[in-house]
């Protein structure tokens, strides 16, 4: 069981990390920090990155035991299963959320007229081939097209060097507004601390103890990347016309011209940027389909994964009736929905730590 | 119906049951005697539909009758008249029977280099079988089984798929014997370990496990041994015979198991501690494991400098991509997304277009199969018009389609480009593959563009993430990730670099090679 290696867990994390920061956040961060985004970047992953530490935390203290067994151990049979179910539906929710958010990306621009139940069907077939394939392959998966990826994605601000307005350099320090600041960090925060799916298959990693450290280093270069395409949009934009548009990182690779052969770079580049969002989708159905499987006291989790992965495609096709609905839901309900699956094992570990605090002083009352 | 075709069986079972029960009756009671003629009757009824044995009646000068069975053309009948009729019919008629058993089956005196005592009948069916020829004495149970076999067998020749500019020309027969012997003059090691086994029930076909011990993990030979020991099987023509039997999924259009007819290659494999299979009757053997860049390197890779090697590795992977994507990507650039090129090159399409009746997929679809239809009839049709086929087939294709409307020449050169890129992958079941992932792609591509392509070629990658052979994973060493084997991947690195063993390699061996020592001592002195 054993097989994900830290390597794996960099690459993964990474790209799981930067593909919707990238694709979808860039819009709401900066209508909330404006051309301070950068800011509410470094201090967001710096959050999520504490909140995944706690969870590592957690973790440590039953390293070859899946949370989904053990957690009822620690607040209780009922209120386990109430939290996961929960926690469940959440992960199932975001990946049918963020299959939607892509489906209707894809449509919108470059397949009009496409019916969505098509393009979701066919992505959602290639996130069921990918989930039940089992967290070992996945986290391979994530291995071997890293490159490509990471490349495409640094390709976008640095295509477009030539086309920026470097007399907006100083807004990057002047334009400083704390109350945007602040709601631009709990956004970021609420990104980067969804790395603490890593408390949910913990018993698949090798080499433990340098789990965290390799988290720290995918949220290093999540926050790099993203910080270079928030900078190059805003370079290029500038900060009213970035907050309004709803692709902005599509919009700054159009400009991307690569001399006479080709004309528009950007289908070329999402087909990359593609892969990424599948992992992203697929890592949150993965999740929700192990714990759907510890739920029942099962060990393989392959029966779930086709029904699991119909549920999110029903889900993500049924849930929004506009894209005007999805970019409401991003501002509004998003950050929070992802906090608070995020602080789950916090909520684990501060019972457990209080249990374990007590047990030290009954003890200590006996002796 | 039922209860009549079950109650058939059961007599058929029965009948066969009885048929055996009698057959074994005979065995033993021939078995059981010295008598030359029992044993002799015993044999003929058992080959009793076969002409082609012939059996040898004679007396020493002693008066003592002896039988050789064999089968006419298939031993050296000169070898049998010079090394043992004569010496038999010759001995002095004053020795006796127990002296002359004794010379024959224990102290081996009948001057031919192999031969072996056999007990039972079933062993002297066998030796007969083999092409061996079986010596039969009276008032002695054993029996002795004389290695004069010949076979007519060709010569040596050059690897007609695999050949090479630098390098070797030798390639395997069919011969199984000749094979280990080209494989023992490359690897004069007692590392190098052959386990021999036979395989189907009717023709007991001799197929050598071959490998290096301590290279080769010892679990991978195990695991060899337990697949190759379940296969039950009444032929096997061929080393693919196996291959099926025992590779990792079957359902898989992706080869599992690598094959050559080279022996250098063969000697190769071994030293990287894969093992080798090598099947009597056939000039192939197979290797595994594998994985997909294995099969992305060819025996030239090895022979050139590695500066040009790696050149044409790369070349390789970029047609590889081509082979797979070009005619789905112009499907999608033509239907979906005609922005990504430039407008001079998209009207330029489209006035190639503009007459063409069919939308681009099937305009594709057509070519394709039409391609992939004269690729297998210049295969499978006599050399001597093979030429023609292919005048007919360039000039329906590339002219007169053309001419007439029906496709465009842009998608002639697409296919013709497309083609060609298959001919580069080394491997002919790999580039099967790839061609068959094609058809697929084009049918996304033609529904949903390149979002279709990616989708298309996400679920190929997953499927080759999960694909393993022998245990080790197909895309190794890029996911999972071995940086030391990546040396020889898309770039072959120079011999003196690549140190250490691949991963799947036995560990503990120390290094393949020390490297440039000499040069290292160069440098310091200066």
């Amino acid at each position: 069981m054993k097989a994900i290696t830290p390597l794996q867990i960099y690459m993964m994390s990474t790209q799981f990390l930067f593909s919707t920061a990238i694709g979808f956040f860039i819009g709401p961060l900066v209508l909330k920090a404006g051309f301070m985004s950068w800011i509410s970047v470094i201090l967001g992953s710096g959050i999520g990155l504490a909140m995944t530490y706690l969870s590592f935390r957690l973790m440590q203290r039953r390293p070859e035991e899946f949370l989904a067994h053990y957690g009822m151990h620690i607040v209780g049979r009922w209120p386990h299963y109430i939290i996961f179910a929960c926690v469940l539906l959440i992960h199932l929710y975001m990946a049918a959320f963020v299959l939607r958010e892509l489906s209707d990306f894809i449509i919108q621009i470059y397949l009009p007229g496409t019916p969505e139940w098509a393009v979701v069907s066919l992505f959602g077939l290639c996130i069921a081939r990918g989930v039940r394939s089992g967290p070992v392959h996945f986290f391979r998966s994530a291995q071997g097209l890293f490159l490509f990826s990471v490349i495409s994605v640094f390709t976008f601000p640095l295509f477009v060097s030539s086309e920026v307005d470097t007399e907006k350099l100083i807004a990057f320090v002047t334009d400083f507004h704390p109350g945007g600041i602040w709601d631009g960090t709990l956004i970021s925060s609420a990104l980067f601390s969804e790395t603490a799916f890593i408390v949910y298959l913990i018993p698949y990693f090798r080499n433990k103890e340098r789990t965290f450290r390799m988290v720290a280093w995918s949220a290093l270069t999540a926050a790099f990347v993203t910080i270079a395409n928030i900078v190059a949009t805003l370079m290029l934009f500038g900060s009213e016309l970035t907050a309004n548009l709803t692709y902005p990182t599509l919009e700054m690779i159009r400009y991307i011209w690569a001399g006479s052969f080709l004309e528009n770079l950007d289908p070329l580049l999402i087909v990359f940027w593609l892969f990424s969002m599948l992992l992203k989708i697929g890592l949150f159905l993965m999740m929700g389909t192990l714990i759907t499987a510890h739920l029942f006291g099962l060990k393989d989790h392959k029966p779930f994964s086709y029904g699991m992965a119909a549920a999110m495609i029903v889900l993500s096709i049924a849930m929004f009736e506009s894209t005007a609905d999805i970019e409401e839901s991003t501002t509004q309900s998003q950050s929070i929905l992802l906090l608070l699956k995020s602080s789950v094992p916090l909520l684990y570990l501060l019972v457990d730590s209080l249990r374990a605090w007590k047990g030290r002083k009954l003890a200590g009352q006996a002796d | 119906m039922a209860l009549m075709n079950r109650f058939r069986n059961k007599l058929r079972a029965n009948t066969a049951l009885s048929a055996s029960k009698e057959r074994d009756g005979e065995e033993a009671k021939a078995e059981a005697s010295v008598d030359v003629a029992s044993r002799i009757a015993y044999l003929r009824k058992r080959f009793s539909q076969s002409s082609d044995v012939a059996y040898h009646n004679f007396v020493t000068p002693s008066g003592l009758a002896c039988a050789l069975v064999y089968i006419k053309g298939m031993i050296d009948l000169k070898t049998v008249e010079e090394k043992a009729l004569s010496v038999l019919t010759c001995l002095d008629p004053d020795t006796p029977n127990e002296d002359l058993f004794s010379r024959l089956f224990e102290r081996m005196q009948l001057p031919i280099a192999l031969q072996s005592v056999i007990h039972l009948l079933k062993e002297a069916e066998r030796c007969v079988l083999d092409g061996e020829a079986l010596l039969l004495l009276e008032g002695e149970r054993r029996m002795l089984c004389l290695s004069v076999s010949v076979t007519k067998e060709r010569s040596i020749d050059e690897p007609p798929n695999e050949s090479v500019i630098r390098g070797p020309r030798e390639a395997f027969v069919e011969n199984i014997e000749t094979n280990i012997t080209l494989l023992r003059r490359r690897l004069r090691t007692h590392r190098f370990t052959l386990d021999m086994m036979h395989f189907g029930s009717e023709t007991h076909t001799s197929v050598a496990l071959a490998y290096l011990s301590g290279v080769c993990k010892p679990e991978l030979v195990a695991e060899a041994k337990q697949r190759l020991s379940n296969i039950e099987i009444d032929g096997v023509l061929g080393a693919s015979y196996l291959e099926e039997f025992i590779e990792d999924n079957p359902y898989s259009p992706f080869p599992q198991m690598q094959y050559t007819e080279r022996p250098d290659v063969v000697s190769a494999a071994l030293l990287e501690g894969r093992f080798a299979l090598l099947v009597d009757g056939t000039p192939i053997a197979i290797l595994a494991p594998v994985t997909l860049f294995m099969l992305m390197q060819s025996a030239e890779d090895y022979n050139q400098r590695y500066i040009a090697a790696s050149w044409i590795r790369i070349i390789r992977f970029i047609f590889m991509f081509i082979s797979v994507m070009l005619p789905s990507i112009y499907i999608a650039i033509t239907t979906f997304h005609p922005d990504i090129i430039p407008e001079r090159l998209l009207m330029t399409v489209s006035a190639a277009r503009e007459n063409v009746p069919f939308p681009a997929l099937l305009e594709a679809f057509m070519m394709e199969l039409c391609f992939e239809a004269l690729r297998e009839a210049s295969l499978r049709i006599p050399k001597a018009i093979g030429q023609a086929v292919s005048i007919i087939g360039a000039l329906i294709i590339g002219t007169a389609a053309v001419q007439a409307g029906i496709v465009s020449a842009a998608m002639v050169i697409i296919v013709s480009v497309t083609g060609i890129a298959s001919f580069i992958i080394p491997h002919y079941d790999l580039g099967l593959a790839l061609r068959l992932m094609r058809f697929p792609i084009m049918v996304l591509a033609g529904a949903f563009g390149l979002f279709g392509i990616a989708c298309g070629v996400i679920l190929i990658y997953f499927h080759l993430i999960e694909l393993r052979s022998f245990g080790v994973p197909y895309l190794e060493p890029l996911a999972p990730r071995q940086a030391g084997d990546l040396k020889d991947v898309f770039v072959r690195a120079p011999w003196w670099v690549m140190k250490k063993y691949p991963s799947h390699a036995a560990s503990g061996n120390g290094l393949r090679t020390h490297g440039r020592e000499w040069a290292a001592l160069k440098d310091e002195e200066e």
